[in-house]
């Protein structure tokens, strides 16, 4: 008999109810391939290709781990929290699972219990802090999130003061980081070409908290959350837009009891320039460029029931020849930055992200193509490891040069 | 491979996705290919092993015994030491490299699925004997799907017929293979001439209106790694006893009669509300012999953990002593074997001896087959029963 009651003590997981439960250990999620599915499945977890691979490397383990942490057999602790964090939770496992598990649900579930019992990384506290105080996790002046807006040729409307149609909520990732700041470029140049009333917070943007969600700093999260939801509430949107995966993943998803509250709608920034162009009738010039894209984990797997997948490809296939890699759609490998990962254990991240760019290479396409700023930044730290002759760009960069 | 038109023959076990190599040369598998290509260690041709003596000393068998030799062949260089390394559950050695047969992969497959008119397992064993004698090398597969799991399935699917299906025996599985589309048709019409009187063609669309029909089957390998896992565990958070054993397909029936008496007399013996199948599922092997996958569950919690092990051994005992071998052997079923004192005096020590000569402290595995150290008394753990 265990002593301790744990529906009581955890509280993150027991709210998932007896699903945590339900692994079998059979352990698909270690390795399957299947060259008989559509798309072929070519193995799964990338963090256990690029660690020890040992059990807790991969989906068994972290289930073998909560199930005893249940039963009392286990205490959280500092090394645990060492090796859960090494996992970009990009749910590859909760895909290939035959009991059809959301296990990057249940990851982040534990995450927040080591969080509550003071075993998370330290690698994040200062990332988690600054999401709160400075309302970015990239540690800078939130000022600094208008930099980006004085290379535009045109004035942006500030949400904060006048109302538009569409809100374009840009991410801390393109926003702060100079070498990704391309993605909320273009992504406003396309907007204002097509004719888009839209807004933008600027400097009084709030971090979407995907960060603190991921990495079970689940206070954290909650905090900019419940800021964003007064700014969204002020502006009285109707559409939200977002070139980032990962602040898709989190407002469509994490933010649904809020959005849902505003009667807003969340989209990536792709899927509303491609509902315009269609509906403009407006056509993309071929560019004569030779592709491959990317799917990122957060508009594909981790994105519900309506996952990302044809909408950039369709696009693309209209400006550029298209070659796929070995492993797309639900059965993409992932670039390895998300989860907390880059911040947490960049060399991890870098390997797994070099054999994408692998991956990538063998395409023999020119550009590898994107729609998340921060898989845009790990392939790029790769890219330049690995002195690749590939280039990596974000789509609605190739978008706006076909419509010029 | 597959890009190469290549193939192992047998994939390995149903749970594919998750199994590897070598767990399933260490553990003498059966799987998808089996009823055609034999276990998973009919298709090794030799191993490269770590031995568990303090030197960590590697060898390999087979062909690549010879520095001078390809692993083309498994027998002819030494004594067959490959052997030593299958079915050993990984007692004596850690396998780091193995050498597999290829086979060219056969281009045309079909799926053909039939319903017994009763339930009946004299005649399951007459059809089982008529398919392989008489459609031998094109049977790729033969699985019989007893009454009770296919009520089962029909119970558990989302999307149910409106007429309720008439089910009144097992239903046999069968994926034949060829190398010409003519010959493939030869083997279907000598399914239905084989068939006719005991059974009629079934479609699983009788009882699951999404179900694809057999005429629109094509080779996926979700069919072949993933049928298994959904019979391991039906409702979490379960404990799976697996009892799979292979017997001769002749001894089916008694074997069926055993099993359901032996669950009947101790039922009371069950941990609470577990469900014990007589069979999941009978899957033919070469050479007249099949294995029974079955078992029973229980709920995975610790005051049931006990009573769940207790039971899960003496059922294996009974298996034992009825002559079955198991499909794969493990802690428990390695150790009920001994229990079963199934092993004569002198090829238990010549077990011993063997061990000793590559694992001289006994290192690996220590539990399986109760074999702690090489002094420890194996037949102190034989359980005597009636």
């Amino acid at each position: 008999m265990t002593e301790i009651d744990p529906e009581e003590k955890y509280k993150h997981l027991s709210k998932l109810g007896p699903i945590i439960l339900q692994c079998i250990s059979c352990g698909d999620c270690r390795e399957a391939a299947d060259y008989t599915a559509d798309p072929q499945k070519w193995g799964v977890c990338v963090a256990r290709d690029h660690t020890s691979g040992f059990e807790p490397f991969f989906g068994r383990g972290k289930m073998q781990i909560i199930r005893s942490l249940w039963q009392g057999k286990l205490k959280l602790s500092k090394d645990m929290a060492e090796v859960i964090f090494q996992c970009p939770t990009c749910n590859a496992c909760g895909t290939t699972c035959a009991y059809e598990m959301d296990n990057a649900i249940i990851y982040e579930a534990l995450r927040a219990e080591l969080i509550d019992a003071g075993c998370g990384l330290e690698a994040h506290v200062p990332m988690n802090q600054a999401m709160v105080e400075l309302l970015n996790p990239y540690e800078r002046d939130n000022k600094q999130k208008k930099e980006w807006l004085n290379k535009l040729d045109f004035e942006a409307k500030d949400a904060t003061t006048e109302k538009a149609e569409v809100l374009y909520f840009v991410g801390c990732t393109s926003a702060l980081t100079p070498e990704v700041q391309a993605v909320a470029i273009n992504t406003a140049k396309v907007l204002n070409k097509l004719g888009v009333d839209f807004s933008i917070f600027g400097e009084h943007e709030v971090c979407c908290g995907s960060v603190g969600k991921r990495t079970g700093d689940l206070k954290a999260f909650n905090s900019v959350a419940m800021k964003n939801y007064e700014l969204f509430k002020k502006s009285s949107v109707s559409t939200i837009i977002t070139s980032c995966a990962g602040c898709y993943r989190t407002l469509k998803i994490d933010y649904v009891d809020y959005v849902e509250d505003l009667e807003s709608k969340v989209l990536h920034s792709i899927e509303y320039i491609k509902s315009v162009l269609e509906e403009k009738k407006i056509d993309l010039k071929h560019l004569g460029i030779t592709v491959t894209y990317h799917d990122p984990c957060h508009t594909g797997r981790n994105s519900g029931l309506s996952p990302l997948y044809e909408e950039p490809r369709e696009l693309l296939k209209k400006l550029a020849n298209l070659v796929e890699m070995k492993t797309i759609k639900e059965n993409a490998k992932c670039c390895g930055a998300g989860g907390g990962v880059k911040k947490g254990f960049p060399n991890l991240a870098l390997e797994i992200a070099k054999s994408r760019i692998k991956e990538a290479e063998e395409t023999g396409a020119d550009y590898l193509v994107s729609i998340c700023p921060f898989c845009y930044r790990n392939l790029s730290d790769a890219l330049k490891a690995l002195d690749s002759n590939i280039k990596i760009v974000d789509l609605m960069e190739l978008i706006y040069q076909a419509l010029s | 491979m597959h890009s190469k038109g290549l193939t192992t023959g047998v994939l390995g076990p149903g749970s594919g996705f998750s199994a590897t190599i070598g767990g399933g040369l260490s553990n003498s598998t059966a799987g998808f290919g089996s009823t055609k290509y034999g276990l998973v260690p009919d298709i090794c041709l030799g191993v490269e092993v770590v031995l568990p003596n303090p030197q960590g000393t590697i060898i390999r068998t087979g062909a690549a015994a010879n520095k001078y030799a390809k692993p083309f062949c498994r027998y002819g260089v030494a004594p067959d030491f490959t052997g030593l390394f299958l079915g050993d559950v990984g007692t004596m050695g850690i396998k780091t490299k193995a050498f597999l047969k290829l086979f060219p992969e056969t281009p045309y497959k079909a799926m053909r699925y039939y319903i017994l008119h009763k339930n009946d397992y004299n005649k399951v064993y007459e059809l089982l004997n008529k398919l392989r004698k008489e459609v031998r090398d094109g049977l790729h597969d033969v699985l019989v799907i007893p009454l009770i799991v296919v009520q089962l399935l029909a119970g558990m699917v989302e999307n149910k017929p409106l007429k309720r299906p008439r089910l009144k025996g097992p239903v046999f599985s069968i994926l034949v293979e060829a190398m010409d589309e003519r010959v493939l048709d030869v083997y279907l019409e000598k399914l239905d001439k084989i068939m006719k009187d005991d059974a009629r063609p079934f479609e699983w669309q009788e009882v699951d209106l999404n179900a694809t029909l057999s005429k629109e089957w094509e080779f996926n390998l979700k069919y072949a790694y993933n049928y298994f896992n959904k019979y391991i565990s039906v409702a979490p958070p379960k404990i799976s006893c697996t009892t799979c054993h292979k017997v001769s397909i002749s001894d089916i029936p008694e074997v069926a009669k055993l099993s359901v008496l032996f669950d009947n007399n101790y039922r009371d013996e069950f941990p609470p509300q577990s469900v014990a199948l007589f069979a999941t599922v009978i899957f033919l092997l070469p050479n007249g012999n099949c294995v029974i996958v079955g078992g029973f569950n229980a709920d995975n919690v610790d005051e049931q953990r006990e009573a769940s092990m207790k039971m899960w051994h003496k059922k294996l005992r009974h298996q034992v002593r009825y002559g079955g071998v198991h499909y794969w052997l493990g802690e428990a079923i390695s150790q009920s074997i001994i229990e079963a004192d199934a092993y004569t005096p002198e090829f238990l020590q010549f077990f011993k001896d063997v061990k000793k000569a590559v694992d001289p402290n006994y290192l690996l595995s220590p539990k399986k087959f109760h074999m702690y150290a090489y002094e420890h008394d194996t037949r102190s753990h034989v359980v005597d029963e009636k």
